[in-house]
């Protein structure tokens, strides 16, 4: 349970999940949403997967993302929402312009 | 490291936790019998123990992707799953909850309509599902086909296994615990292990053909 909530913690990661409840992923597509590093993305998926929270399978060159959540994880993550767990990432995460916003698509 | 195999995930732990349920209930029902506990706590824990159930299997239900056979929209069939999961995790709440704190005849007259009308609804929602139209096979979401589905026998068995308990207690809770309900209650197990093979056959045939 302890990486369920390491996992949850971090409002990147939240977002991560929350784009992939709209279905399953690419780790690019998800990596295009956000302004970081792909070695950091990279850490994050591993967190989720660690935590269970996400499967992965390779196809090709590409590896897709689908969310994996229990309804105890979903009722986590709906509540770290609710109450802006993590605040001060996620107003770091909104200053960092997205790729897609800042292309002008 | 070598992954684990998918079992020993969401669908390893439902059936692990699913038989230590079954192992309390058949516990309590033996110390009743042998004199250590009464009759009413014996319905109470065991309602409580069923509700239990419900709940453990329904928070992992969306984990183990009954619904990934299906053929469509990914995000669809997820979103079916999760919400069986809710319905089963909040239909176990309620059942707990009614043995908990109602007198045990009312809870165990209201429990056998609780219990599989949240069956009936998750039947709905997969009905539901497999009507709903699919993307067409060259469209972005119709490429998109749900990774490895080996959870999904286990789910159909655990949600076919309640569902039996559920019928067969509502059966004796019916007829008084007349004799006849009891060897009815025994002899359609056969007729629900079949109805489980039956169904599992339908979808993945229903799954082949799309």
């Amino acid at each position: 349970m302890n990486t369920v909530f390491r996992a949850l913690s971090d409002p990147t990661r939240r977002h991560v999940l929350e784009l992939l409840r709209h279905g399953p992923m690419t780790a690019g597509e998800l990596a295009e949403q956000f302004d970081v590093s792909k070695p950091t993305m990279s850490a994050h998926f591993s967190v989720l997967r660690e935590a269970g929270l996400v499967v992965s399978e390779r196809r090709g060159k590409s590896v897709v993302y689908e969310l994996q959540l229990s309804v105890l994880e979903e009722a986590l993550l709906g509540f770290t929402k609710a109450l802006g767990l993590g605040l001060g990432g996620r107003r770091a995460a909104a200053r960092r312009p997205r790729r897609r916003e800042a292309l002008g698509r | 490291m070598k992954p684990r195999p998918r079992f020993c995930g969401p669908a390893g732990q439902a059936v692990i936790s699913f038989l230590q349920l079954v192992a309390i209930i058949v516990v309590l029902e033996l110390a009743r019998r042998l004199g250590f506990v009464d009759l009413a706590f014996t319905q109470r824990a065991k309602g409580i123990a069923v509700g239990l159930m419900l709940v453990v299997v329904g928070n992992l239900l969306p984990k183990m992707r009954p619904f990934g056979a299906w053929g469509g929209d990914p995000a669809t069939a997820a979103a079916a799953e999760r919400l069986a999961g809710w319905v089963l995790v909040v239909t176990g709440l309620a059942y707990a909850a009614l043995f908990l704190l109602a007198p045990v005849e009312q809870a165990r007259s209201l429990s056998p309509i609780l219990g599989l009308g949240g069956l009936a609804l998750i039947a709905m929602d997969w009905a539901w599902l497999a009507r709903s139209p699919r993307p067409a096979p060259g469209t972005e979401a119709g490429t998109r086909v749900r990774p490895g589905t080996e959870g999904r026998k286990v789910a159909f068995g655990l949600l076919f296994s309640i569902a039996y308990l559920l019928a067969t207690t509502s059966l004796k809770y019916l007829s008084e615990g007349r004799s006849w309900a009891g060897l009815l209650a025994t002899w359609s197990l056969p007729v629900f292990l079949l109805a489980y093979s039956v169904f599992l056959a339908a979808m993945d045939f229903h799954r082949d053909r799309t």
